[in-house]
């Protein structure tokens, strides 16, 4: 087996193309003594990309019937413009949707790549990546979240201050309730009227989105703390401390709760509140993690990703290849891991990230997008396709579909 | 005795000369002047726990007896000390220099130490500063405290008349005081033993980089207090060649000789304020470092555990049997054997500059203070069991007369407040001094 030659020569680093140890400077792949199998039984059961890190427990990973199989091309682009950034798309029932982060909320379909609507309402200021549920759109704008119905009529949006922005975390849900970020905590609203449920301060701002499972709430924070909330109250029920500010996850599955921090390392956490490990992998902020299929994944904001066995905590590789951004994360399917790139010297494009694949047990990178788009933020991914924002052109930016 | 070969090393390097080493080590004295009843010192003893175990707290609502605001009656500008205070008078220093806050008060060199009286607030004496440095302390019928022309003084407490003055080279920062030894650092990061009867210097212990060796300057500061345990003097000190920012260093001295039995660079935790000082208790000493609340072997120094506070604004810590307290903007007790968080009060005040505006709400940047069944946060209590708020103004009002909102500045002395006398003695850095509860002025 391949892998099992690259463990051979244990920690030293191995290049994509060619076997063999190099300095660390000189090479991309990094391979440690972990060892993770992938196992895509595992993954969530899920059709939707629904909220920015894919589902409500954020674990940013994909059943094999929904993950795309490389080499992958751009199959439509809708363009729109902005002057302010990318926003993740999220995706449900044939439809994406996204924001410019200016002023419009717009829907795509996903078949014909026809955009299905645009919503602008006055003072609007899209913040946020969008939510969508069976039958709404959620947004954060300003200092309201807002809600649509599915389709761009506006429904409610809060009273409450409610605390959005970039690097800040995106609204989600959990059951019957949306949840967002506050100026010092977190607020749970009605999905139906946008009612305020409850209201949990943890005295400093939340820094990661919050994630929800088995009735239970996750929040990261500012405060260097893991929170796990009860979701029908708010009520505290366990809370455990980091090793610095929370800035990735909290991503939660059978085996736990897993963090992200600023200090560079990934936690994982038992459903009692319990430390099961804390790895290493970066000397900076860690800025997303997926974990799914067995194995967990961890981006840095120096572009580096890791993979980390999730029962041990112990390092199976780790790759410069990538590329951080502040909106975009890896996403684990079948046995690959797709995530944003630096694209090989050569490839013919000005633009120096793309989209890519790297195989999830060896860290190789299997494929990555060498055409024109310059996909930035996502992806998120459903039914065999990839969706990103980015730049179509200096001037234009789009919304891609890669199948 | 290996302590004596070490002695005689550091006496042999050259510093015997400069700073006086003496061949005598400094062993406490068990028939030193106690302490006044009272709060003789921040942090409440020379360990700098911040409880007192045999005292009482206000009762809850406590009736705000008189306060003194300190800019009527010197216009140097600058910050206020924690309050000390027997049973007779309240003392503060005003006209602090916090040159390395993001928002420096206005101020002129020159400041004043206050001895107001403890019933009604009035000033009974003041004593000039050429530019303070710390805080004061009590001792026996003295005062003592240092200046930022490296005099460090000794003044009866009745009058305010000075006993004995004695030069430290640089500004002295806030003496802790056990056993007829006071234990204070200077700003360039040397650490003192001096006789609080004589003012005699017993020992001092100067962290040597290159640019003091050639004379350049320092590399070095400090601002806080020794937390002074059984053998050992624990300190933090500030150590860069080109501050600021500061990288801290940890260190353990021997409290009879001053040599370094220890010292940890904590590389990745720098500061460009003021450092908070250490705690100790039990053989353990708790640290208040930007970002997290480490606790360390007082043997050693060696790590026994971290608490991450994802906070860089911390006071100095608290300690209890139980727990460690501290304000790192929310209130928190943390548990002294795992580290894990007991409980946190939760503060309201806006947590970056951007959206800090139109309120008074305060972060917690000074030390929680341990009496009773209370910890004293600012101007209120918490409740020590669970950290509800009992009473007084805590940092969470939207309009406060203890509070200036508006910046995340640090608004409270690191080194907290006063309990004695059943009342509640509280400064704000900006000068503010009031007293809640005890008995009414008559």
């Amino acid at each position: 087996m391949r892998r099992r030659a690259v463990l051979a020569v244990g920690a030293c680093a191995i290049t994509a193309t060619s076997a063999g140890c190099f300095g660390r400077n000189s090479s991309d792949l990094e391979t440690f003594d972990g060892e993770v199998s992938v196992d895509p039984s595992l993954a969530p059961d899920r059709t939707s990309w629904s909220v920015v890190h894919g589902d409500p427990a954020n674990t940013r990973a994909v059943p094999p019937e929904a993950t795309p199989k490389p080499p992958l091309s751009v199959s439509w682009t809708e363009s729109y413009e902005t002057h302010i950034g990318h926003v993740h798309p999220v995706v449900r029932d044939g439809t994406v949707v996204a924001s410019d982060l200016d002023e419009e909320l717009f829907a795509v379909d996903t078949e014909t790549g026809e955009r299905e609507w645009t919503a602008a309402p006055e003072e609007f200021e899209p913040r946020t990546a969008p939510a969508v549920t069976e039958d709404e759109v959620l947004i954060g704008s300003r200092s309201s979240l807002r809600a649509f119905d599915r389709d761009g009529d506006e429904r409610w949006r809060t009273e409450e201050s409610v605390r959005f922005g970039p690097f800040r975390s995106d609204p989600t849900i959990a059951g019957d309730l949306s949840l967002v970020s506050t100026p010092l905590g977190l607020a749970a609203h009605d999905l139906e009227d946008g009612d305020q449920r409850w209201e949990q301060p943890i005295g400093v701002r939340p820094t990661a989105t919050p994630a929800s499972r088995d009735g239970t709430i996750y929040l990261g924070g500012g405060d260097a703390t893991l929170h796990a909330l009860e979701d029908e109250t708010g009520d505290v029920r366990w809370r455990t401390n980091a090793d610095d500010e929370i800035t990735a996850g909290p991503a939660v599955t059978d085996g736990g709760v897993y963090v992200g921090t600023g200090s560079g390392t990934v936690i994982a956490v038992d459903f009692d509140g319990a430390v099961r490990w804390r790895t290493e992998v970066a000397d900076r902020d860690v800025d997303a993690v997926a974990v799914g299929n067995g194995i967990v994944c961890a981006s840095d904001d120096g572009g580096a990703l890791t993979v980390v066995e999730p029962d041990s905590g112990d390092r199976v590789w780790r790759s410069e290849r990538a590329a951080s951004s502040y909106a975009a994360g890896p996403v684990i399917g079948s046995g690959l891991i797709f995530a944003r790139v630096r694209r090989d010297r050569g490839s013919g494009s000005g633009s120096g990230e793309t989209i890519g694949a790297f195989d999830a047990e060896s860290g190789e990178l299997e494929w990555q997008y060498d055409g024109d788009a310059r996909p930035v933020s996502g992806p998120a991914v459903e039914s065999g396709a990839l969706y990103l924002t980015g730049r179509e052109d200096d001037r234009t930016s789009a919304l891609f579909e890669f199948t | 005795m290996q302590r004596r070969h070490v002695l005689a090393a550091v006496c042999g390097a050259g510093t015997a000369g400069v700073a006086g080493c003496l061949d005598e080590e400094c062993p406490p004295r068990t028939d030193a002047e106690p302490p006044p009843e009272g709060w003789s010192m921040p942090g409440f003893d020379a360990a700098n726990t911040g409880l007192d175990p045999d005292g009482d707290p206000p009762p809850d609502n406590p009736t705000e007896r008189w306060r003194f605001d300190a800019w009527e009656y010197d216009d140097h500008g600058g910050v206020a000390s924690a309050p000390v205070v027997d049973d007779e008078r309240v003392y503060v220093v005003y006209g602090l220099s916090a040159p390395d806050d993001r928002f420096p008060p206005e101020q002129d060199d020159g400041g004043t130490v206050f001895a107001l009286e403890e019933a009604t607030g009035e000033l009974e004496w003041e004593h000039p500063l050429s530019d303070p440095s710390g805080a004061p302390a009590l001792v026996g019928d003295g005062l003592v405290v240092g200046d930022g022309d490296g005099t460090l003084a000794r003044l009866e407490r009745r009058g305010g008349d000075v006993v004995w003055e004695t030069d430290l080279g640089a500004a002295v920062r806030t003496p802790a005081i056990a056993d007829g030894w006071c234990y204070v650092q200077t700003d360039d990061g040397r650490v003192f033993a001096v006789d609080v009867d004589t003012g005699e210097r017993c020992w001092d212990d100067r962290q040597k980089g290159i640019r003091d060796r050639l004379g350049l300057g320092d590399e070095h500061r400090a601002t806080g207090r020794p937390a002074v345990g059984d053998e050992t003097v624990i300190v933090l000190t500030g150590s860069n060649d080109d501050p600021p920012p500061w990288t801290v260093l940890v260190r353990g001295l021997d409290r009879e000789s001053g040599s370094e039995r220890w010292a940890i660079e904590l590389e990745d935790r720098i500061w460009s304020g003021a450092f908070p000082s250490p705690a100790v208790a039990d053989g353990t000493v708790y640290v208040a470092v930007p970002g997290e609340l480490q606790a360390r072997s007082v043997e050693d120094g060696s790590l026994e555990w971290t608490f991450a506070t994802g906070v860089d604004e911390t006071s100095s810590p608290t300690v209890d049997e139980d727990a460690v307290y501290l304000g790192a903007k929310n209130a928190y007790a943390v548990d002294r054997n795992t580290g894990e968080e007991r409980w946190r009060h939760v503060n309201l005040a806006p947590d970056d500059d951007e959206s800090s505006s139109g309120t008074d709400r305060t972060p917690i940047t000074g030390a929680p203070v341990v009496v009773g069944d209370r910890v004293l946060v600012g101007f209120g209590a918490l409740d020590r069991e669970d950290g509800e708020h009992r009473w007084g103004a805590v940092g969470d009002d939207e309009e406060s007369d203890y509070f200036e909102g508006g910046s995340f500045g640090r608004e409270l002395p690191t080194d907290g407040q006063a309990v004695a006398n059943g009342a509640l003695y509280a400064t704000t850095r900006w000068g503010r001094l009031a007293k809640f509860g005890g008995d009414d002025a008559s």
